[in-house]
């Protein structure tokens, strides 16, 4: 037996010292390389930069506002952070990276009956995974109690529950140097793909009438820091939800989701296409950049 | 309790420990310790699975002491018969009962007459399929006078529930498995360390190379509508990729665990991509049921000592057999029923035992003429893969009329991946394999034996699929 434990604990120091230096070479080039995400990109910014206006939100953030129509039309330097299934949880992630690396001045974020949700989503959250002992969000993850320490102190754990999304595949790309797509485009994701599983059928929720603890946390700093915060709600197809409790939730929301109802303008019931999110952000221009007087 | 989950991580060392800690105590405590942790383990799933297995052991255990006690042929008849129908009842009730009763339904729909029979609410208890087979190894052995019945009941219990093995195989015949529960195990650290790098070698077969294809072949079946003729052939290959790696991963594993607790298992794959022809390949696929069905009906149907017109008949009943046997579905019978065609004509041209060894044994590489043959192989089964993969005929026939449909665009997956990016780890499995061929797997003892497990973790570690769902494809049957 003492044969077998010997070979059974060689096996194991051996695995464990490998797992640390990969783990370790890994963590250290992430930023380094080419970003392939959200995060990567943030985390990647140089310091001079600086935007007039940023939005966050997920993929109906990302997939509806174009940036550089904005900028076209007003002058203004805009980026879009939204990211497909980013929750409140990620939003706030995103933001509390932003804050630290670029002059924020306008924020605007998109709310839905995403709202309601407070835990961190498994897919959107994994781009953070590297960054994770990165002090501008390593106490978010700590405030999730045994997560956080099997996440930063298992070696490799993180990057193999993530798999798909910064596994060895993700190194790959950055290692070729794939970017991103849409950092050329700020942020705006041009996709012609129907997201998978969106229904109408799932218009089916209602609006909590509590503040999400994420949102509460991006307020506050937002109002200690003269950073001017705007909400709003994306079109939706054919919309049944009542967003009217953001009106007492939120200051300065206003509620699109009704603005484009043609079928035309989409590519799925929760998402524009091209051509809607052109309209979209004409709307967005108009509403606040042109008669806004704020802005 | 699945093999590649973190419970199964926990029990068994713990169950290991133990077991090996009372090995002064005797062979009846180890084997008392085994039962309960193997019946711990089946619980898991369902408590009232215990119930089904306790009951069929019971009554094999049983008909076996009362198959040796009398000589009167009726009285031993009666016995087999009683056995072979409690077993047969509860896998035709809880597996395929409402398959009939629905096609009947449907036969007699189709002549005009609407009878509806009581549809049964019942789930299909895990492993029964395997389980139900080796307890009818035995009691049928005993009746043959193959061997002896046991009056060790914890040993025969032991012998059904054994949990490496209870799920989903190898089928272990009652004459090779239960010497081992009545005979005195000790530690013999070359062979538990070798099952070990055996349990590693399945999990990267599972978690790695399984969990990666089922991610493709998922989407592919289910949208096979949207996606061009290379990306179904694709799907297919993925296929034929993931339930090789899945199930021969998951005998790896139960090998594996039962070399640590000292017991030998048949081996149940012998790396049967590299197969010539299909006989060949028959022979390498499923070794403990292929030979189960070899030795428990084939051969009492006359095998291929018998004419020419009969050695037909039982090669279809042995293929619609074994296809009806993964499951109540027209699906599995077509896929048995296109394996016979296959292997018919090597059979009437006597070529089915051409191949006994192993491909290229002397060489590093195959020659054309083996390449091709094993290309062939490999594309005959594949293709035979599609209707084992489809959830009914409808879907399958879809799928092959849109494979040959010759649309050779190359798609992006609603997995936001492409359809090729999964070839390289494919590739370094097959290589990695072909190097083993020769071996029961490819970490058995060799110069760099501990270097390659080391990679072969770390491999698992950096390229496993651990969130998607990752049940056996077996386990159903």
């Amino acid at each position: 037996m003492s044969q077998f434990l010997n070979f059974l604990l060689k096996l194991l120091a051996i695995v464990i010292i490998c797992a640390f230096a990969i783990d370790t070479v890994i963590t250290y080039s992430y930023p380094k390389l080419t970003a392939r995400s959200h995060a990567d990109w943030i985390f990647s910014l140089p310091p001079e930069t600086s935007f007039d206006c940023i939005f966050l939100g997920s993929s109906r953030s990302s997939q509806h506002v174009i940036p550089k129509m904005i900028e076209e039309q007003t002058g203004k330097k805009c980026a879009n952070f939204g990211y497909a299934a980013s929750k409140p949880f990620e939003i706030k992630l995103t933001f509390m990276a932003l804050r630290k690396r670029i002059h924020l001045k306008k924020v605007f974020i998109q709310i839905d009956q995403s709202w309601n949700i407070s835990n961190p989503d498994v897919l959107a959250q994994s781009q953070w995974m590297p960054y994770i002992k990165k002090p501008e969000i390593q106490g978010y993850f700590k405030d999730l109690g045994n997560d956080y320490i099997v996440l930063s102190y298992i070696p490799l754990i993180r990057y193999s529950l993530n798999n798909p999304k910064i596994g060895v595949r993700n190194l790959f790309f950055k290692l070729v140097g794939k970017e991103l797509d849409v950092i050329p485009s700020l942020g705006y994701s041009n996709s012609t793909h129907p997201f998978k599983n969106k229904k109408i059928s799932e218009y089916e929720a209602e609006i909590h009438n509590i503040m999400n603890p994420h949102i509460k946390e991006i307020i506050d700093y937002c109002n200690g820091n003269q950073i001017q915060l705007f909400f709003y709600t994306a079109p939706f197809y054919k919309n049944t939800i009542d967003f009217s409790p953001f009106n007492s939730l939120v200051r300065d929301y206003h509620d699109f989701s009704r603005e484009i109802p043609q079928n035309k303008f989409y590519l799925d019931p929760y998402h524009l296409n091209e051509s809607g999110s052109k309209k979209f952000t004409q709307q967005i221009i108009d509403y606040y950049f042109k008669i806004h007087e704020e802005f | 309790m699945l093999f590649n989950s973190l419970d199964f991580g926990i029990f068994l060392p713990i169950v290991f420990s133990i077991y090996w800690i009372i090995s002064s105590l005797g062979i009846r405590s180890q084997n008392i310790f085994l039962l309960g942790a193997s019946y711990f383990f089946y619980g898991m799933w369902d408590v009232r699975f215990l119930i089904l297995i306790f009951l069929s052991s019971t009554i094999d255990y049983i008909a076996g002491i009362k198959l040796e006690t009398t000589d009167a042929p009726s009285k031993r008849k009666l016995y087999l018969f009683l056995s072979l129908s409690f077993n047969l009842g509860m896998l035709g009730i809880f597996k395929y009962y409402n398959f009939f009763l629905e096609n009947f339904e449907r036969t007699f729909s189709f002549f005009g007459l609407n009878l509806h029979g009581p549809h049964l609410n019942i789930i299909l208890p895990v492993g029964i399929s395997f389980y139900t087979f080796q307890t009818l190894s035995y009691t049928i052995d005993v009746y043959r006078k193959k061997i002896s019945s046991t009056h060790d009941w914890i040993a025969f219990f032991s012998y059904v529930a054994f949990f490496p093995q209870l799920v989903a195989g190898p089928i272990e015949r009652a004459r090779h498995l239960i010497p081992q529960f009545t005979q005195k195990r000790s530690f013999n650290h070359q062979f538990a360390i070798d099952g070990l790098k055996q349990i590693i070698w399945g999990l990267f077969k599972k978690i790695v190379v399984a969990n990666l294809c089922n991610n493709y072949v998922n989407d592919i079946f289910e949208r096979h509508a949207q996606y061009s003729s290379i990306t179904l052939a694709l799907g297919a290959f993925y296929f034929g990729v993931q339930i090789y790696c899945d199930f021969s991963g998951y005998s790896d594993i139960a090998i594996g665990t039962a070399q640590l607790f000292g017991f030998k298992f048949m081996s149940n794959f012998e790396y049967p991509y590299f197969s010539r022809n299909i006989s060949e390949f028959w022979r390498r696929w499923h070794i403990s049921l292929t030979s189960w069905f070899r030795d428990y009906l084939y051969i009492p149907l006359g095998g291929s000592r018998t004419t020419q017109l009969k050695k037909i008949r039982n090669v279809w009943i042995i293929f619609l057999v074994s296809g009806f046997w993964h499951g109540a579905n027209w699906t599995f019978v077509t896929w048995g029923a296109l394996n016979a065609i296959y292997f018919l004509p090597l059979m009437l041209l006597s070529r089915n035992n051409a191949y006994s060894d192993t491909v290229s044994e002397s060489k590093t590489l195959p020659n054309i003429q083996e390449f091709f043959q094993m290309l062939l192989t490999f594309s005959l089964v594949t293709f035979s893969w599609i209707f084992f993969r489809s959830e009914n005929m409808g879907k399958a026939f879809s799928y092959i009329s849109k494979l040959f449909s010759f649309n050779f665009k190359l798609d992006y997956l609603g997995i936001e991946r492409y359809n090729f990016e999964a070839i390289p780890i494919i590739l370094l499995f097959f290589v990695l394999e072909w190097s083993a061929r020769l071996k029961r797997h490819p970490l058995q003892d060799s110069k760099f034996s501990l270097i390659k497990t080391v990679v072969i973790v770390l491999l698992i570690i950096l390229l496993g699929s651990f969130i998607e769902n990752s049940e056996f494809i077996y386990f159903q049957f």
